[in-house]
């Protein structure tokens, strides 16, 4: 159990790295401080799971479309919204 | 009356139903498929969210209506301004689910009506970017008559405020908003059965939206039927045209031929 999230931890530690290549930055993400190696808003989503989920993605107030996401950078101190459709009248 | 003619047309969709069906507050994502066949409601609400990036789960919700042929409805609760408002529809549009979105700007935390001013500025805004405005309004004739001046695509003003089953508050001004209106109207917030939708409906609504009173009823699924024919009947009630009201009885049995007197109290009447 505890081997197998060692692994999981380490591959996406990996997946980041690969993606970062950089040094982590520090972003406000969903409203809470976190850190990120990502250097782009795609890398940001993958590294957290939601590339396949139907999920949609503000940038410091600006909606940005899902095929933009990959090209759009990430900066230090930048705010970004992950949000989803849930149930609602 | 042909069907050509029964359907309900917003943003250049023709509807197949009248009854938009809200998704909150079922009990389980289950019951609400089964009461979003059972309404036959065509388009269905959804509130805008953070993902929480603490859960890894998938977005069961729209499993659930997926595959449909549904008319989305993101909403814009959660906004108390007009900026905010606009934030959530453009965002709500990249889900690439369509363009329609139902302004919903609340700046009471216990009424949960609407902020007439910040719903008019988000209307106007929101038309001009080309999304299909639906705005939930109080009963407001002059409110109505301003978002549909502003672009609406229907104005959606509350039978009482919403969740509280109270149903329709005042009859007089949601008519008035009917009478004026060059838009459709769909009556959205606080009714609380079946009988609150047809007299919606004989009042000359184009529609009505209901969340709380389907998914909190004991049965959501019995009561997402009884508000589909509660709606059907009040639409063919409407049509049909009901009878003035009188202040004195008009016998429906023929009077002529009868041959007994006529009873004691009628001695007593003013002429």
């Amino acid at each position: 159990m505890l081997k197998r999230s060692i692994e999981r931890w380490e591959s996406r530690e990996a997946r980041r790295s690969n993606e970062g290549g950089g040094k982590a930055i520090s972003l406000m993400l969903n409203g809470k401080q976190a850190w990120c190696e990502a250097s782009t808003l795609g890398a940001l989503a993958r590294s957290l799971g939601l590339a396949e989920r139907r999920v949609m993605a503000e940038l410091n107030g600006e909606a940005v479309p899902r095929a933009d996401w990959d090209a759009v950078p990430i900066r230090a101190d930048d705010r970004v919204e992950f949000v989803q459709f849930v149930g609602g009248g | 009356m042909n069907a050509a003619s029964s359907r309900l047309e917003i943003g250049g969709i023709a509807l197949r139903s009248r009854l938009f069906l809200g998704t909150g507050r079922y009990p389980s994502p289950a019951v609400m498929r089964e009461a979003l066949e059972a309404s036959g409601a065509q388009v269905v609400t959804f509130a805008v969210r953070r993902v929480d990036l603490d859960v890894a789960e998938d977005d069961p919700l729209l499993r659930q209506t997926g595959g449909k042929d549904l008319v989305y409805l993101p909403n814009t609760s959660g906004a108390s301004t007009a900026d905010e408002a606009v934030r959530i529809a453009r965002l709500a549009r990249e889900a690439g689910l369509g363009n329609w979105v139902k302004v919903e700007i609340s700046g009471h935390p216990r009424l949960l009506l609407p902020d007439p001013a910040e719903t008019l500025k988000a209307t106007e805004r929101l038309a001009r970017e080309g999304f299909t405005v639906l705005p939930y309004t109080s009963d407001d004739p002059m409110q109505a008559l301003r978002l549909e001046e502003a672009g609406a695509a229907a104005v959606m003003p509350g039978g009482s405020p919403i969740g509280t089953g109270l149903g329709i508050l005042n009859p007089y001004h949601l008519g008035w908003i009917v009478e004026n209106a060059g838009v459709p109207v769909i009556v959205d917030a606080g009714l609380g059965s079946a009988a609150d939708a047809a007299t919606a409906m004989e009042l000359g609504a184009d529609g009505i939206l209901v969340n709380t009173p389907v998914a909190k009823a004991r049965d959501p699924v019995a009561m997402a039927a009884a508000m589909r024919l509660g709606v059907e009947a009040g639409w063919l009630s409407r049509q049909a045209g009901r009878i003035p009201r009188r202040a004195y009885a008009s016998a429906s049995s023929d009077e002529a031929g009868a041959w007994f007197a006529e009873p004691t109290a009628a001695r007593g009447m003013r002429p």
